[in-house]
């Protein structure tokens, strides 16, 4: 019964694995390279533009994941609180969760590049003359642009995921806390994050592992200056210069091994959570 | 209490930012000469619409998208069916291993996949087919697919298929009287959660369709990058309205007990 997962697993990763591992080490029969060696390697590893991308990579990685679950969390426990508003709110959450990635990092160009939409309101209320007053956000080197796309979609998703913990609580527990005097503060941190913990664990992986190895978003909003790994993997795997495709191999490599990691790690959180 | 009021006035603001994108790609699908730094649009037109829809690529495009859709919807139903029951139902030497395997799709990343996959496929013939596209698209799928099934079974048990073949059922009659019908609801939601997958992917369809198979997303990115807004917001709102449609079904069918 496992034979079909088995096969699409080994046909799309475990073929593509070892010819990644063999290309890394510069053995292309293809291109008569038939020489084993760890060259490629010693350049990707000495070389500045890979260690400029991982510390990106990762920055792009941290960043919005930190500041969506923050907020996400934080919104869901404020609608706790007032669960009145909970159905109109959840309508307009779903927005973002069903616009594609792709659209929404286009949406985030219309709005915030130098002549956008933003740009041309405040034009309009005569807080910047030109569009070069308005600060560069799209195409930048720090990927405010990017982080806007992750935060706009990710803060509804790990709402509803924390939602979704939250209405499993007992109630009664929270309003003991009260009752025997704790301020809303102590309740929050001493009660109900112990007991959602699990999940914002599990968001802050999905979430994290979603930014880390993204491609279509920084492609369209980032800097050109600035790859991220994946990036840098694709432009040199893909370029008609084919003694780049080593090197392009060795990050692919690389990046997979940080991933394999990270998997281990969350599998092991999904069995806690169960 | 400052904290909550900062936070509610935060949260409004998230929720009317959360409103404009459909409205903004609207005006901007019937916009003309929309320039900076003029807040709406000069003028009114239809010609991009027409435009689109005048040539036959669009429809194409949709039709592609929703054949890679189902075609990779029913793949991930399939094998996440399987695996999740073996994952539930069985005892063996090496579950963990299968486990980690589940969740590799979601963390690794689409380009290593898939510019190592690429190898493969070219070499089997299969690069460039729609059948190509719909296996890579139904592979990152498949954690959402089993972790869902998973939970079904785990919360089912095998006590009714158990009983059934007691009463002298055949194995083909318990899986379609007893196991499928239990299953359908969460069947469906696998089915539809593995299609709003599809529909988003890019940079697989772009390597592994070899150019050949062109998606709504395929279309799109480009439009964005040389400028062609007009163009890009209406086929934009094509996907969006895909996934509304698909998100609706998603709803009612896994609204209930999933």
């Amino acid at each position: 019964m496992l034979t079909p997962f088995l096969a699409l697993v080994s046909f799309v990763v475990l073929f593509g694995v070892i010819e990644m591992v063999k290309e890394s080490f510069g053995y292309i029969p293809f291109y008569d390279l038939n020489e084993v060696t760890l060259k490629y390697y010693k350049d990707v590893l000495l070389s500045e533009k890979f260690y400029t991308s991982l510390f990106y990579t990762f920055y792009l990685g941290i960043v919005p994941t930190i500041l969506s679950v923050f907020f996400g969390v934080m919104f869901a426990i404020l609608i706790y609180f007032n669960d009145k508003r909970y159905n109109s709110i959840n309508k307009v959450l779903q927005i973002p969760i069903v616009i594609p990635y792709i659209v929404m990092s286009f949406f985030v160009i219309i709005m915030f590049s130098q002549t956008g939409i933003v740009s041309s309101v405040l034009t309009c209320c005569g807080l910047i003359d030109n569009p070069n007053d308005f600060p560069l956000l799209i195409f930048d080197e720090k990927g405010v642009g990017i982080l806007i796309v992750y935060f706009l979609k990710q803060v509804p998703f790990v709402f509803f995921v924390v939602s979704l913990a939250l209405r499993k609580i007992n109630r009664n527990i929270v309003l003991v806390s009260r009752n025997l005097g704790a301020s809303t503060m102590y309740t929050v941190f001493k009660i109900i994050l112990p007991l959602i913990k699990n999940s914002i664990i599990v968001c802050i992986m999905l979430v994290f592992s979603f930014n880390f190895c993204s491609f279509e978003v920084p492609l369209m909003l980032g800097n050109p200056k600035y790859d991220t790994l994946p990036i840098l993997s694709y432009n040199m795997v893909m370029d008609t210069n084919f003694s780049l495709r080593p090197s392009g191999m060795v990050i692919n490599t690389l990046l997979f091994i940080i991933s394999v990691v990270i998997t281990v790690f969350v599998a092991r959180r999904f069995e806690n959570e169960n | 209490m400052k904290i909550r009021k900062i936070l509610f006035v935060l949260l409004i603001f998230f929720l009317v930012i959360c409103c404009l994108p459909p409205l903004v790609l609207v005006v901007s699908s019937v916009s003309a000469n929309w320039i900076y730094p003029s807040i709406l649009p000069n003028d009114m037109t239809f010609s991009n619409i027409k435009y689109v829809f005048s040539n036959g690529e669009v429809f194409e495009a949709i039709y592609t998208t929703f054949l890679i859709c189902v075609l990779s919807s029913l793949f991930c139903v399939f094998i996440s069916f399987l695996t999740a029951r073996v994952i539930v139902f069985y005892d063996f030497v090496g579950k963990k291993l299968i486990k980690v395997l589940v969740l590799l799709p979601l963390v690794v990343p689409s380009v290593t996949v898939v510019s190592t996959a690429h190898i493969f496929m070219i070499r089997t013939g299969i690069e460039g087919t729609i059948f190509g596209v719909s296996l890579i698209h139904c592979f990152f799928a498949i954690p959402y697919g089993v972790k869902i099934l998973e939970n079904h079974f785990l919360s089912v048990g095998d006590k009714y298929e158990v009983m059934s073949s007691n009463l002298g059922a055949s194995e083909v009659y318990t899986l379609f009287k007893v196991t499928l019908p239990l299953a359908l609801s969460p069947l469906c939601f696998v089915f539809f959660i593995s299609a709003t997958v599809s529909i988003s992917q890019y940079i697989t369809t772009l390597i592994i369709g070899g150019g050949s198979i062109k998606t709504l997303s395929t279309l799109l990115v480009p439009y964005v990058q040389y400028g062609e807004y007009e163009i890009a917001s209406i086929y934009s709102l094509i996907l969006i309205l895909m996934s509304v449609v698909l998100y609706k079904i998603l709803d009612r069918k896994g609204g209930r007990d999933v």
